[in-house]
């Protein structure tokens, strides 16, 4: 048996490690939120790192639309990224539900279809996608930009996983009421509520983050998301206040930052779930 | 058999066939025709992919893309095993705070995540080379213009990005191993290492896969990254070239459609050896529903 005195060495020297590599992991972040009060020959210089006041004029230019319309770009991407997640989600649950919980013909190889979506992503699709969006009229859109997304191949993997952890007691119980399928669905709903939110966190990100889909499927400014909004900016001069960059920066990774931090207990949970 | 409730499936086979079958065909059709720009295209067969074989950037995209996932695989994996281990051993109340920490950059847009490496590496005036090269009297490194560097800053990126999200996923791991066998384990004399080797890890196996092909598919949809880093190009000397770069290059500057969809679809063989792989897994329960 180790001593206690060892073993609370031991968890100071955990501690201490995790902390530097988290630190090392968080100082851009802080980095950047301090950027966007600086100019720009302060930007890279590391000391003082703390600027000398706190003025919002770059958040003030960005959110203006003097430069571009980046209230409405921020919308889009709320948008885009919310609509996109609930539709998964309503596509998804139910067919988790009748893989895990049924058997029948042909199973296997409808499984198989959608587990191949997996490993072809809607990256390697985005041409031929582009192709087929502009011929259905829908270039330009907020559609073209959320349609791509919803077939989620994961996330029937995800809630096939998710409704095989039901006990089958309770299955065959709520069988038994003589209910119809869609209504025990609806019943067994609030008992997988955290794996329901984590995935939808989960997408929630993933499509905030989507860069490539929304840059072939617009084209005008009003219609683009945050991501291909702030590259354009990026691209756009030789001479510009990197603090504007950062600002849209900083305002980019706020939304999924507090989606994580308002389902971050279920998050925990649900995974420590599904993958014990 | 029961009857299915078909209804209940009908959504999401719908959408699969609007938005994946029906593109993934619409891209076969545009590979196998002509790169006319204006007018119609005519039928080629299979030149665009007879010529990919002879064509060189493809190449090394297509070398730059695998490099980049068996690099990124082979330092996340284990970085993130060993910080969940910590992770365990930590103090308590520290724990939300560094689970947060580590999981902060996969909740940041990748773009974002490029423009910080652009600022902290980019030539003479990056912060790197302002803050710690220069006062120390040493020559600047062209971080994004130097070939040799290139990969590497994309392979960092991806660590930042994915390590504390293959943690927490190795940490809700870790939280199953049955309690009973590492103390078995341990009452036979086996020591930490043999605990970790014949106990902990037969266990993450399949978590372990899982990660694998995550990253893998990642780093074959890579793009915003090194779109932040190098822009559509692939870089001094293409060597930061990668597929979806060289695709989008192909079909949206040059206008080469038909040999752009030629390349996404070259690779799906490729791509599907990550299907194979899952299928093998046995053991992660993905296949056999």
């Amino acid at each position: 048996m180790r001593s206690h005195r060892a073993r609370s060495i031991g968890r100071w020297a955990a501690t201490f490690v995790l902390g530097g590599v988290a630190a090392l992991f968080v100082f851009p972040f802080a980095w950047m939120l301090l950027a966007t009060f600086k100019s720009n020959p302060e930007i890279f210089r590391l000391f003082p790192l703390l600027p000398g006041a706190f003025p919002l004029d770059h958040y003030r230019a960005l959110l203006d639309g003097s430069l571009l319309p980046f209230t409405r770009q921020l919308a889009n991407s709320l948008v885009v990224a919310s609509v996109q997640t609930v539709l998964v989600l309503a596509l998804t649950v139910p067919a988790g539900y009748v893989f895990a919980l049924h058997r029948f013909r042909g199973r296997r190889a409808l499984y198989g279809c959608a587990l191949f979506t997996v490993v072809l992503p809607q990256q390697a699709l985005a041409l031929p996608l582009f192709a087929w969006i502009h011929r259905l009229g829908l270039y330009d859109t907020l559609l073209a930009v959320i349609l791509p997304g919803i077939a989620s191949g994961l996330g029937v993997v995800f809630f096939t996983l998710v409704f095989r952890r039901l006990p089958p007691e309770l299955v065959a119980l709520a069988r038994s009421e003589g209910a119809s399928e869609g209504r025990v669905l609806l019943t067994f709903l609030p008992l997988v509520r955290p794996a329901v939110l984590t995935f939808g966190l989960i997408h929630f990100i993933l499509a905030w983050h989507e860069h490539l889909i929304p840059l072939v499927m617009t084209g005008s400014a009003a219609q683009k998301t945050v991501p291909v909004a702030l590259a354009s900016l990026y691209g756009s001069s030789v001479r510009f206040p990197y603090a504007l960059l950062m600002a849209g920066s900083v305002l980019a990774t706020l939304p999924a930052v507090l989606a994580y931090a308002l389902l971050r207990r279920h998050f925990h949970s649900a995974l420590g779930e599904l993958l014990a | 058999m029961a009857r299915p409730p078909y209804h209940l499936l009908l959504p999401f086979f719908a959408a699969l066939v609007a938005f994946w079958w029906v593109p993934l065909a619409e891209g076969v059709k545009m590979s196998l025709e002509s790169d006319t720009l204006y007018g119609p295209t005519r039928f080629v067969g299979l030149e665009h992919y007879r010529a990919l074989a002879h064509d060189g950037r493809f190449e090394i995209a297509l070398r730059n893309t695998a490099r980049h996932a068996a690099l990124s695989i082979a330092l996340i994996l284990p970085l993130g095993l060993v910080l969940a281990l910590l992770m365990r051993r930590a103090a308590e109340p520290a724990q939300p705070f560094l689970r947060f920490g580590l999981l902060l950059p996969a909740l940041c847009p990748p773009l974002v995540l490029g423009f910080l490496f652009v600022l902290v590496f980019s030539g003479r005036y990056g912060l790197l080379n302002m803050a710690v090269l220069t006062p120390l009297g040493l020559p600047p490194v062209d971080w994004l213009k130097d070939p040799a560097v290139i990969p590497l800053s994309l392979v960092l990126q991806a660590v930042w990005r994915w390590t504390g999200f293959v943690t927490v996923v190795m940490l809700a791991g870790l939280d199953g191993v049955p309690r009973a066998y590492v103390e078995v384990a341990r009452a036979e004399g086996a020591g930490p290492w043999r605990i970790l080797r014949d106990v902990t890890l037969p266990h993450l196996r399949p978590l372990l896969v899982f990660c694998a092909v995550m990253l893998f598919l990642d780093a074959f949809a890579l793009f915003s990254g090194a779109y932040a880093l190098l822009g559509a190009s692939g870089g001094t000397a293409d060597a930061g070239l990668l597929l979806v770069g060289l695709v989008y290059q192909t079909a949206f500057t040059y206008g080469r459609f038909g040999s752009a969809a030629a390349m996404s679809l070259s690779v799906v063989p490729v791509l599907a050896l990550g299907l194979v792989w899952l299928l093998r897994e046995r053991r992660a329960r993905m296949v056999d529903p």
